[in-house]
């Protein structure tokens, strides 16, 4: 997609002229922002001043500087992860006053799910939140794994896929609809062992933000969510190590200064250890002799501060899940693998005191592979995707806008089920591989703004474009699903194009210190589509482009909110309205099998349609105090409807949940102890089943009724924890004074006891159908079957960190 | 690649050793019963017809409704001569292995149960290679119409037994095949042990398709293939001998009829996605799908085969 010149020069003049320091002798305030625990200073953090309507963002080196009428001013400042902090301070004529701020990190001392209080009063955003790791490290965990993904899943409006699952749906996207970012690169499955467990260590991560309704204009790409991940950045001061034991995975983590005060590194790896636990013990020579499985996750992260307002910094991901079956007795041998792999390398740079300058460069990869064999006949299959993607943007204040505005540019390319067979000397035809090459590019600029005392507005326009070209062979199929023709495309020869605007509006009316309205409308363009056969979310799920037959998903979603703080601030309340709708939704023709793609476009065998969803968030939190938590429910209802689906008649969404409850407490009870529990439940997941059976070559056949039109039982589960922390002091007696002193330990750790699925809810993970006997020995019956997947299940984790 | 389901789901119960199942009591309305057609016509054969009704999936099936089931006043077509009805309860004795041959349900129950078929006896009718046979059924007030072409017929280069992997007695079938250079082509395949063998396995009243013999030459057109067969056998079949370790293979010593057929696409695309459904029972990860029939305004298959037979003894 061409960039208009204009836009970029515009930019570049803005922050010129900002980026111009006004005489001195004039009245304001300067600081410097640090992390309280490490002192490292925090660049990047935003910085307003009440009601000048002013802000800043703090340099390379934590530092801000504004200029101020003199006055009594409320000096805010915010940084994603920490604790935002607010103080009084009274600027006199002629004078720069210094403030420094020191923000804590978030500990275990408060449970909160969005630190700075009021926030959700204030700011003109709703349909947001920002968790940090800590939080969610205090929470049950399954099987001791702490998952932040897991956690999302306990906030209204976000709805698990299922049982155990990391896969989520947002306000009736479905699963593709969920744009994950990892330090700003695309994550295309995020999720380890069919879903279970997320694909992001908590050791190696800083904070994840949710946007589920009103997502600024710097987003997009997806329609339902953003959910930007931040990998930790490492200490510049000093070396430091954690890590934990848990029973089916270990993790460690070691960071430190690379130049001390200037440059860090962190590194982080996590793998399971089920096969090598279970190796010895089986049987090399049983059906599933041959079979092991194990995860992996590395993460790594280098920051350099240069100086003079500016730094950057290199952060990369690699991860592989990988699974291994052979049978000695049937000759029968599989490998399946899949995995990402991302890096990442970000500028920063402070122009002024007032503008902020980020380039980022991503690379994302995710692939697929399959390897079956029997015999003498091999099959491969192999999915890939490959994404380089460059995005600038400026952020400034100007008056009291606080303006953002940048370009994204992504290059795909994608790969779906490129299959190969051999049998002997014998190459099966399966025709050319697929590929689909394609550029996607953004620009956007979004304001931040006051109106008056009540009203605080956040508008943005985002402009996206999606160019399918080739090299590229579009198979032309009769009414018999066979080629009639094929037309082919040159490299670099437009395939399709489609461009479209992206406003977005959030609104916030303040009624009174203690309560808020906000109004938002969003509208995003999807150019990118997961197509998956079967029911549930799996890494063969095929990702495929926009191109002449795929049209981009288009989404409008209208949210109202009323924000209202109880208590004092002891609880934090808010009520959401949405309604969403959606157009060129896709899903594979009824019927389609896993090889009809084989040798032809993946995309002749999609159909597509509309779907919407409504619903309904409440949401109570209490934020201090020594029990915190939460409870959120949401009332919704999500239907899709396709010509060639269902007779063409409207259904649930696969994920269509009606109820939605989560209940999530923690107690502090001592300095040693903390206790949290959770309390999960959701109206049954939609299911086709079969109306009627009749009778071919004697072997029950199904007729399955309307789509997704009966519900499996309802999901509900209770969890509970408690982290022990070990004393971090030591108690030794000075040889020299005969003194009793106490000295900081080496190691600190913490014992995690986590109970999953307390009571032991067989929630229904699926149905089945069982048929035995014949018909003609009068002994055949059905018998319908629920599979369950995790009872009780107690673990415990120990973790530690110098 | 059909196997990556399968495949996923070993995964999963091999990881979560702990999943556990119960048996659940599920309330499924039935829907509205819909006309099921059964037929065949094959090189050297007359056409044989059957007409029956869905059933609501949950409801009890018995003998007597699947007998039941059967639609005995329909008048049905093929190519505009109309068939011959003839019931099982009407049939002389020596006719009803013949029946039992096309139905399986044994013959002395058949005798009993009025379960009604349709015949093509007209000589005209006795199926052709390279010959269209449209199909009509009149019957509830509809009419249900279908053709289906029988190919020419197209032996295999080569058949023969192979034990298996470490196996002393059990093996599989092999056959070469060189498939012609036009696209489209199909194949099913039928085994029947005829014994007698010197293990005493049971001889098969009929033949039996084997499990994933449907297949077409998508990715092997104009080419010859060496292709793997394992032994046809009952449904839910409680014999010894389609149970355990001699499952589905056939065993040293075994004689049977290895009977190869060619026919349509539409015809290996309903017998895909009826294998595909029928192997993917309980699977969580398979899309809830019907079979893409071949029968306008109804469901089931009319199929044509050209097939010939080989004679094989199981000897490694």
């Amino acid at each position: 997609m061409k960039i208009p010149k204009a836009f970029i020069l515009s930019l570049i003049l803005s922050a010129a002229l900002l980026g111009h320091r006004s005489a001195s002798g004039q009245s304001g305030v300067k600081g410097k922002v640090t992390a309280a625990e490490s002192g490292e200073t925090l660049p990047g953090a935003t910085v307003t001043l009440d009601p000048s309507g002013k802000g800043a963002i703090t340099d390379a080196d934590g530092d801000f500087e504004l200029e101020l009428e003199p006055g009594a001013y409320t000096l805010t400042v915010r940084y994603v992860g920490f604790e935002g902090q607010s103080e009084k301070i009274r600027v006199k004529p002629g004078e720069m006053r210094t403030a420094n701020v020191a923000l804590g990190s978030q500990t275990l001392r408060e449970v909160k799910i969005e630190a700075l209080g009021q926030e959700h009063l204030r700011g003109a955003q709703m349909g947001t939140a920002n968790l940090d790791m800590e939080l969610i490290e205090t929470l049950p965990a399954f099987m001791g794994e702490v998952d932040l993904l897991k956690t999302l899943q306990l906030l209204p409006g976000v709805q698990a896929a299922g049982e155990g699952n990391a896969g989520f749906y947002v306000r009736g996207g479905g699963p593709d609809q969920n744009l994950i970012l990892f330090d700003g690169a695309p994550v295309y499955n995020a999720a380890h062992l069919l879903g279970f467990f997320s694909v992001f260590n908590s050791d190696a991560i800083e904070d994840v933000q949710l946007y589920k309704g009103g997502m600024p204009a710097n987003f997009g790409e997806r329609l339902a969510s953003v959910i930007d991940v931040r990998q930790r950045q490492g200490s510049k001061e000093e070396f430091k190590g954690r890590g934990g034991v848990g029973l089916i995975s270990s993790r460690a983590t070691f960071e430190g200064p690379i130049k001390k005060g200037k440059s860090s590194f962190i590194f982080s790896g996590r793998r399971t250890y089920i096969d090598v636990l279970t190796r010895p013990f089986i049987n090399k020579d049983a059906t599933f002799g041959g079979s092991q499985y194990f995860f992996y996750d590395l993460n790594g992260r280098l920051d350099f501060n240069l100086g003079e307002g500016s730094d950057i910094y290199i952060s990369a991901y690699a991860g592989d899940d990988a699974f291994g079956f052979s049978s000695a007795q049937t000759e029968f041998s599989t490998d399946l693998d899949w995995g990402n792999r991302i890096l990442t390398a970000g500028w920063r740079k402070r122009i002024g005191e007032k503008a902020l300058f980020n380039l980022k460069g991503t690379y994302t990869n995710y692939r697929f592979g399959f390897t079956g064999g029997q015999d003498e006949f091999e099959l491969r299959v192999r999915s890939d995707i490959r994404d380089y993607r460059i995005q600038p943007d400026f952020t400034f204040y100007l008056g009291g806008h606080r303006i953002n505005a940048g370009v994204l540019y992504t290059f795909h390319d994608i790969s779906p089920n490129n299959s190969s067979a051999v049998q002997g000397e014998t190459v099966f035809d399966l025709g050319v591989q697929q590929q689909y090459y394609s550029h996607e590019g953004a620009a956007w600029i979004a304001d931040e703004f006051d109106i008056g005392d009540r009203i605080r507005v956040e508008a943005g326009l985002r402009f996206s474009g999606f160019a399918h070209v080739g090299p590229f062979n579009r198979y032309l199929l009769d009414a018999n699903g066979n080629n009639r023709d094929t037309v082919s495309y040159g490299s670099g020869e437009r395939v399709a194009d489609y461009f479209g605007f992206e406003p977005r509006f959030q609104m916030r009316y303040k009624i009174d210190e203690k309560s808020s309205v906000k109004a938002s409308f969003t509208q995003n363009y999807q150019y990118i589509h997961l197509a998956n056969i079967s029911p549930l979310a799996l890494p063969t799920d095929v990702w495929l482009p926009s191109t002449d037959l795929v049209e981009p998903l288009l989404g409008r979603q209208y949210a109202l909110g009323y924000f209202r703080d109880l208590y004092d601030g002891k609880f934090e309340a808010s009520v959401e309205v949405y309604y969403k709708d959606m157009k060129n939704l896709v899903e594979y023709k009824e019927n389609t099998q896993p090889t009809d793609g084989v040798g032809n476009n993946e995309d002749n065998f999609l159909t597509f349609g509309r779907g919407y969803s409504q619903g309904v968030e409440l949401f109570l939190r209490k934020v201090k105090g020594k029990t915190t938590g939460w409870i959120g429910y949401t009332l919704s209802k999500t239907e899709r409807q396709f010509d060639a689906l269902n007779d063409g008649r409207w259904y649930p969404a696969p994920f269509d949940t009606r109820h939605d409850l989560a209940i999530v407490a923690a107690h502090k009870i001592s300095d040693k102890w903390t206790v949290s529990s959770n309390f999960v439940y959701g109206t049954g997941r939609p299911i086709t089943l079969p109306a009627n059976g009749y009778f071919i070559e004697n072997r029950l056949t199904l007729d399955y009724g309307p789509r997704n039109s009966f519900r499996m039982a309802d999901y509900h589960r209770l969890d509970i924890a408690a982290t022990y922390t070990v004393d971090p002091m030591r108690t030794t007696t000075d040889p020299v004074t005969g003194e009793t002193i106490e000295k900081q330990k080496r190691i600190q750790s913490k014992w995690v006891f986590s109970i999953y699925n307390v009571y032991s809810r067989l929630n229904p993970y699926f149905y089945y159908f069982d048929n035995e006997g014949r018909v003609e020995e009068n002994t055949f019956q059905i018998t319908a079957r629920q599979v369950s997947l995790f009872p009780i299940l107690p673990s415990v984790t120990w973790n530690f960190s110098f | 690649m059909k196997r990556k389901p399968a495949i996923l789901l070993v995964l999963l119960l091999a990881i979560f050793s702990q999943a556990c199942e119960k048996v659940i009591e599920i309330d499924v309305p039935a829907g509205e019963p819909k006309l099921v057609i059964e037929g065949r016509v094959e090189n050297g054969q007359p056409p044989v017809v059957f007409v029956t009704t869905t059933r609501g999936f949950f409801e009890p099936t018995s003998l007597q409704d699947y007998a039941d089931s059967f639609v005995d006043d329909a008048e049905v077509t093929v190519n505009g001569i109309e068939l011959a009805r003839i019931c099982s309860d009407e049939l002389p004795d020596d006719l009803l292995p013949i029946f039992e041959e096309s139905t399986g349900i044994p013959a002395d129950q058949a005798a009993e149960l009025g379960i009604c078929g349709y015949v093509g006896l007209n000589p005209n009718l006795i199926g052709e290679e390279n010959t269209t046979y449209r199909l009509e059924v009149r019957a509830r007030d509809q009419v249900l119409t279908s053709a289906a072409h029988i190919p020419n017929v197209l032996s295999p280069d080569s058949v023969w037994f192979r034990l298996w992997a470490d196996s002393p007695n059990f093996g599989y079938v092999f056959a070469n095949l060189t498939d012609p250079d036009t696209s489209g082509n199909a194949y099913r395949v039928f085994t029947r042990r005829i014994g007698p063998n010197m293990n005493d396995n049971p001889v098969d009243p009929t033949f039996y398709p084997s499990l994933g013999a449907s297949f077409a030459d998508d990715f092997f057109n104009d080419q010859t293939i060496e292709v793997v067969f394992l032994r046809g056998q009952p449904p839910n079949s409680s014999r010894p001998v389609d149970t355990g370790e001699s499952a589905r293979f056939f065993e040293t010593g075994d004689r049977f009829v290895f009977k190869f057929c060619s026919t349509t696409y539409p015809v290996y695309d309903f017998f895909n996605t009826y294998e595909a459904q029928q192997g993917s029972t309980g699977s969580p990860f398979a899309a809830p799908n019907n079979l893409n029939t071949n029968i306008n305004g109804g469901l089931g298959i009319w199929a044509a085969y050209s097939c010939t037979t080989d004679t094989i003894t199981a000897v490694p």
